[in-house]
Formats: structure tokens, sequence, C-alpha cells
């Protein structure tokens, strides 16, 4: 890569100085500089103006390639600048040479094709995409075969030189030649066509990272083949274009002519070599955002210190590589697999087209890995640079995460724990329901009728059948209570409002019910707000000496929200009643919340609870 | 009188249909799920059955909407609903689901056999029954005691009955007194607690259920 660049500038230092010793030499040349250097009206502007975009192009080019020995888009400009200037050759009166500055310049210029591989192969210097790969196979083609024909074909040089002759006429013939200017103009204008579709299909499929930073470097490109086009036409329209080719061609310039004022006219050597400026100035530009870059690494590093720092660690990574898309996620050692910054477990990434993945490891294994635009892979150094800078701060995020996915399993195994206990309930009653208290009562039937049977024969029979009759409903109304405080039946046979409307009942303090709910809830939901409801009231009567107690519920917007609210003298401790301990788990455990404070009206107490019902 | 009844266990529904029968009613039907009650009403409706709360598929509450069904369809045939579990709430959206003609006992009630031919006899004509558990447990709520402390000993005793869905001979022979002496009792209390509920017997349990439970 170095050799290429090296020979560039030999060639563009070399070049330049021709093309001055021309200027200065009183000469037979038509050229634009009609005379040299020191005699008067030596036309300085237009020497600077030719020469400036190709040391441009030498000088971005040589940057470039020091700053990124391994992209070829640093020697692909530094040839480019030669390719500016190559057409001094030809004043050397050399007819190889005559023939080579010939063939590289003259006409639509093979730097022209030369900026359109570099427009397609920036920024990474690689041609992917096998549509460019076309273009660039059909441009070398124009240049090897069509120009190259031409150029052997053309027996006067640059500025009709006499002395310069090219290397070889072997083919002379002016309608010939003509043909194959002819040839070669509207292969090239056909290259500039599609070499655009290319560009605006590539800006099409680009996100939004990819197009802020090519956008000036493609717009420069794509004004530059657009102005060569032009003036290749105007220069053309002076020469003979034959058959039906000409028409168009023809009519475009005589109609430009006529029309275009001759300001206008002068004005377009200025705008090419304005444009050719600007490719080389945004990729120096594009160089310079890159060095920004460099800065976002110290910014980053004093930012991810801040002790009070708020924005997330994905926020400031996004800033300092400038890829709003960027993901980290974050590898969690026990369950050996990759987390999203709150916990979440996801496949490990793989690189696509459109998204690259930088995988970072610390010295004890993998640590996290970025999912980002693929144009940071041109960034290397950057993503590396920022990678280091944040290693602590994703080792931390790391530990984080891991502690967070072990909170989700743990919060998810307390909740099948709540779950399996409540089914558990659920089926010991119905057992006690189906089993025990069916027989019981069933029992009692056949007692009644026993007593009804024995009635005539024996007294004492009676009173003894009797007897057993009322320990057994003692028995019945033992195992009906214990059954309930199982799990209540109210609640699968009519719902959460009648469950604790009934309990507001069988409270012996007096409880106003308000509830706001619609249609069912999840049952482990519903057992959860009873058991709450039901330990609330009890406290308030047995501990609070409370009078009266208020009970809302509302579970209309994806929430049951409970309110139990005494006018007793308070003391309710969590951390003392077993009975609120165990309720404050059960609620924390369905991701919940229950907390008991003072209510604001004179000393009471007040219960409460919201549980999440999705 | 005709009974159908409904229960999934066998032990309970058998030993309750020799009681049935033993107190003189005639058994039309004795069957263990929804489908084989409402086919039994339809073909040849009894004047009463007795439906389990809990029945399949799904165990919940199945007689409550077999019973409102029934009310709804054969409004002759009157329902005793039975559960091992009594509630005010589930008492008080029957009566207000079905109006007269249903009644609502604790299960084991029915052992008490002077108990079940009431009820049977009560909702086949058209009458109200509600649990005296029920009764009891509004009553001894603190809440209403306010009001409720003006009633005298016997007031109280009859609102329980009245709650409970008798009538007033009934209430006239379970407490040994007139006739006479039990309007003007009910006309005491209707006024201590400045109720106006008519004259129907579940009309007047529906007023009396809503005060004792009222909020």
């Amino acid at each position: 890569m170095g050799y290429v660049v090296g020979a560039s500038v030999v060639v563009l230092v070399w070049m330049t100085g021709l093309i001055f010793s021309f200027s200065i030499e009183p000469v037979e040349y038509s050229n634009g500089y009609s005379s040299g250097l020191g005699q008067p009206g030596f036309d300085w502007l237009g020497f600077v103006r030719d020469i400036a975009p190709a040391w441009a192009f030498g000088i971005a080019g040589t940057i470039a390639w020091r700053r990124r020995p391994t992209n070829r888009i640093g020697p692909l400009m530094a040839i480019i600048g030669a390719s500016l200037v190559i057409w001094g050759l030809q004043g050397l009166s050399i007819p190889p040479l005559v023939s080579l500055g010939l063939w590289m310049s003259q006409g639509p210029q093979a730097s022209g094709f030369l900026l359109g591989v570099l427009v397609l192969a920036y920024p990474s210097g690689r041609i992917v995409s096998r549509l460019d790969r076309a273009w660039i196979a059909l441009g070398l083609g124009w240049l090897m075969i069509v120009q190259f024909a031409w150029a052997l074909a053309t027996p006067v040089g640059l500025w009709g030189c006499i002395d310069c002759r090219p290397m070889i006429v072997v083919w002379y013939h002016e309608g010939i030649r003509l043909a194959l200017q002819n040839l070669s103009v509207l292969s090239f204008l056909a290259l500039a066509v599609v070499l655009f579709a290319l560009l605006i299909r590539r800006w099409l499929s680009a996100n939004a990272t990819a197009r802020r930073v090519l956008a000036p470097v493609w717009l420069a490109g794509a004004l530059v083949p657009a102005v060569a086009v032009t003036r290749a036409i105007i220069d053309t329209t002076s020469e003979r274009f034959m058959g039906v080719v000409r028409v168009p061609i023809d009519f475009m310039g005589v109609f430009l002519r006529g029309r275009v004022p001759l300001a206008v006219w002068d004005a377009l050597p200025w705008v090419v070599a304005a444009s050719l400026l600007l490719v080389p100035i945004a990729l120096l530009w594009g160089l310079l955002r890159a060095r920004l870059g460099q800065a976002a690494v110290s910014i980053l590093a004093i930012e991810l210190r801040q002790p009070g720092r708020t924005t997330s660690l994905t926020e400031s990574l996004r800033r300092a590589l400038r890829d709003s898309s960027l993901e980290v996620l974050l590898w969690s050692r026990p369950a050996a697999e990759y987390l999203t910054t709150d916990g979440t477990p996801v496949p490990t990434p793989v690189a696509t087209p459109k998204r690259a993945v930088t995988r970072l490891d610390s010295d004890d294994g993998p640590l996290a890995a970025l999912v980002h635009d693929p144009f940071l892979e041109e960034q290397r150094s950057l993503v590396d640079g920022v990678s280091a800078v944040a290693q602590f701060a994703l080792e931390n995020e790391r530990l984080h995460a891991e502690v967070k996915a072990q909170l989700e399993e743990v919060r998810a195994s307390r909740e099948r724990i709540v779950r399996a206990g409540d089914e558990e309930r659920r089926r010991v009653e119905r057992n006690i329901h189906d089993g025990a208290q069916q027989r019981l009562v069933s029992l009692s039937l056949a007692l009644s009728m026993a007593q009804a049977k024995a009635a005539k024969a024996s007294p004492e029979v009676v009173e003894t059948l009797a007897a057993a009759e009322v320990e057994l409903k003692e028995a019945i109304g033992e195992l009906r209570e214990l059954a309930r405080g199982i799990h209540p039946a109210i609640l699968t046979e009519a719902g959460l409002r009648a469950a604790l409307e009934s309990l507001a009942e069988r409270s012996p303090v007096p409880v106003t019910v308000h509830t706001n709910l619609d249609g069912p809830l999840p049952p482990l939901v519903e057992a959860t707000a009873y058991f709450v409801v039901a330990e609330a009231l009890t406290n308030a009567a047995r501990h609070a000496s409370a009078s009266t107690v208020s009970l809302t519920a509302d579970g209309t917007d994806g929430w049951l929200r409970l309110m139990v609210d005494d006018d007793g003298h308070g003391g309710a401790d969590p951390a003392r009643g077993s009975g609120l301990r165990g309720l404050l788990d059960r609620v924390a455990a369905l991701g919940g919340r229950l907390s008991i404070e003072p209510s604001g009206t004179g000393g009471g107490t007040r219960l409460h609870a919201e549980i999440p019902c999705a | 009188m005709r009974v159908g009844i409904v229960d999934d266990a066998v032990l309970f529904r058998e030993g309750l249909a020799r009681l049935v029968a033993e107190l003189g009613f005639e058994v039309a039907f004795s069957v263990g799920t929804v489908e084989e009650l409402l086919a039994a009403v339809e073909t040849h409706p009894p004047d009463a059955v007795i439906v389990d709360v809990r029945l399949p598929p799904s165990f919940t509450n199945e007689g409550i909407v077999a019973a409102r069904r029934i009310r709804s369809e054969q409004p002759q045939v009157g329902v005793l609903v039975l559960s091992q579990y009594v509630e005010g709430s589930q008492a008080a959206r029957l009566l207000a689901e079905n109006g007269r003609g249903v009644g609502y006992l604790l299960k084991d009630r029915v052992a008490d056999l002077d108990t079940l031919s009431d009820a049977i006899s009560r909702i086949a004509t058209g009458g109200t029954v509600i649990d005296p558990e029920v009764v009891s447990r509004l009553l001894s709520r603190r809440g209403k005691r306010d009001t409720l402390d003006e009633l005298t000993p016997r007031e109280r005793e009859v609102l329980s009955l009245m709650a409970e869905g008798q009538s007033n001979t009934a209430i006239g022979e379970r407490l040994h007194i007139g006739h006479k002496t039990v309007e003007t009792h009910i006309s005491m209390i209707f006024s201590k607690l400045e109720l106006f509920p008519g004259d129907e017997v579940d009309r007047r349990v529906h007023a009396v259920l809503t005060y004792l439970r009222g909020n």
C-alpha cells in the first residue's frame, strides 16, 4: 500500500513540475496557459485550478493511508490524485508516454472511473456487492479496450502539439478515430448513469448512521461524474459525431451553447475543479470525525467515572460511537448466556449484513457483546478504545444484569411456590368438601333416619342418637371452618367481590365495602387479596379495637388495589405479626406491594396493597 | 308433592332421597349432574328440586346457575339450594335473581327432619327459605346494633324468623303467640327500622336481608 501511495506522490510532484515547465516555456501549444511564468499574462489561477484537486487527493490519500494503513481508500485516493495530472506526460514528446497520457486523460478521463470506484468502495475500501463488482469490471473494460484503442488511433496529443506524437498510430483514420471517440464518450455516459443508480440503491438501503457518514462523500462523488460528463459533451460537440448518435449530443451542445451565457461556460472548469476538490475534503472531514471519536473516548472515560451518573451505559456508548442503534448485551456467567441490561436472557447474537457484533472479553472470560451498525467495523480502533474505557463499567453492568436476572428468577420461583401452595390449599379444601364433609353430612342424615325409626320403639335410643347428632353437627361445623380457612369456597363459587362481602359479613367490626371489579381476576390474585383483607379485618377487630372499617377494592387497570382503613389505635407491625409478615411475602411474590401505615384520621391503621393482575 | 334431587355424591343423594320419602314426599328423580336435572325437570316438572351448589363439571357454582335457569323457565318449580357454606351475599343474589320459590340452606340442615319438610313445602308453594345461620350472623354484627338495640328481645326473634322466610302464621306458632300479636311486632319492627317492604313474604325477606347486610 505504501508503495502505491509513494509512487502516486512521486507522479504528482513530477507532473506538477512538468506542467509548470510547459507553462513557462514560450510555446507553440494552444493550451490554457498562454504564456509562461514571469511573462505577462501567465494564467496562475488556471494552473492552480488544474493542479489543486490532484494535490488535494494526494494529500488526503496520504493522510488516510497513514491513519488506516489497512484500508485501501487512502491509496485509491492517491492514485486518483496522480491520474488527474498524468496528462502532463504528453508534454515530454516521448511517444509511449504521450500515448499513456492521452489514454489516461483525454476526454472522459480515467480518473472519472477511479472516482466511481472510490465512491463504491467507501468507507470500507472493499467492494462487496456483486453489482458494484460488475460496474468496476465494465469500467475496466471501457478503460482497457475502448479508451485504449482510441488513444492508439489518435495522432495528435494534447493542445494540438505537433511534437507530442503518440506512440503508435497504427489504424489512423479520421473516421475510425471519431467512431472510437463517440463510443468512448457514450460508454462513459452509460457507466455514469449506472453508477448513479448504484448510489441511489445504496442510499435507499442504508440506515441513518451510514447515511450521515456517507452523505458528503456521495454528494461530491455524484457531482464529479455529472460535471465531467457535461464537460465531455461540450468538448466533443466541436468534433463530429457519427450517424444517429450525433443528433442528440450535437443538439444538446448547440442548444446549450446558444442559451447559456459565456460566463457560465467559462465557469465550467471551475465547477469541475471545485467539485473534484470536494471529494478529498469530504474524506478528510470523515477522518476528522474519527478523531472526534477519539475525543469521545476521553469524554466517555470521564462520564463513566462520575459517581452520580444518570445516563445509562448503553446511552453513553451510543453517544461515543455515534450509533443510536447500538445494544449492549452482557454475559452472565452463572447462566452462561447473554442478558440485556435489564437482565432478560437473549440468544447469543450473530452478525448479519445489517448488524455487526463485537465481542468483548475480560481476563476471566466473556464480558459483553456490542450489537451495532456494520459501519462501525471501519472504526475498529474507536470501538476498541471505547470498549477498553468501558471495561469496568461493563463488568459492573454485567454483575448488575446477573443480579437482576437472578432476582427475576427468585421472584418467579417465589411466585411458583405461592402458586403451588395455593393449588395445594384448593386441593385440600376440595378433598375435605368431597370427602369428609359429604360423609359426615350423609352420616347425619342416617342418624336422623335412625331417630325417626326408633321414635316408636325406644325413647332412650332416640336420646342417644340425638346426642350423637349434636356432636356430629359440631364436628361438621368445625370442619367447615377449618376448610374455609384453608381455601374460601366462596371465591370459586361467586368471585372476589362476594368473598370480600362475606368477610365483611363475618367481621365483628362493621365494614363498609366499595368494590370496582370488572369480572374475574387471576385465581392467585383473588386468593391473595382475600387473605390480605381477612388478616386486616382480624387485626382491626382483635388488636386495634376498631369500631368501623372501610374496605376498597379496585381492579380495573391491570392492578388490584386494596385499601383497608380502620379507626382503631393502630399498632400493626409486620415485623412482629407473622400473619402480616407472611402476607407481605405473598404479595411481594406476585410482584405487588403491601404497606401498613397510620391512616389519616385519628390514629387508625391503613393497609394498602397493590397486586399486578397480568 | 314430587321432589327432585341433584347431588354428585351418591351416598348423600341416596340418604337424602330416603329421608325425603320418609317425610311423605314423592321422590321424582335423584341424579348427579345438571344435564340430567334439566332434562328431568323439562319432561315432568316436579314441585320442588333440591340442588347442591357445587356440581360437575367445574364444581364452582353450577347449582346456582341451574337454579336460576329452572326458576326462569319453569316458575312453578321451587328450588332449594344446598351448600356446605352459606353466605349472605349468595342469599341476597339468589333472592334478587329469582324472587320467590327459592331456598338457601346449609347442607347439614337437611338432617333436621322438621326443617327439611318445612323448607320443601314452603318453596314448593312459592315461599322463601333462608338459612338461620345467615340471619344470625347478620344480626350479630356490631354495626347495626344502634338501631337493632331499639328492638325488644321478642321483636328480634320475630325479625330473625321473618328474615328466614317464615310466614306470619309460622312465626306465631313458633313463638306461641297470636296472629295479631305477630302483626303488631312486625309493624313495630318496620317502623323502628324505617322499612316499608309490603306484604309479600319474599319481598319482606329481601328487604330485611338488604337492611341487615346494608353498608
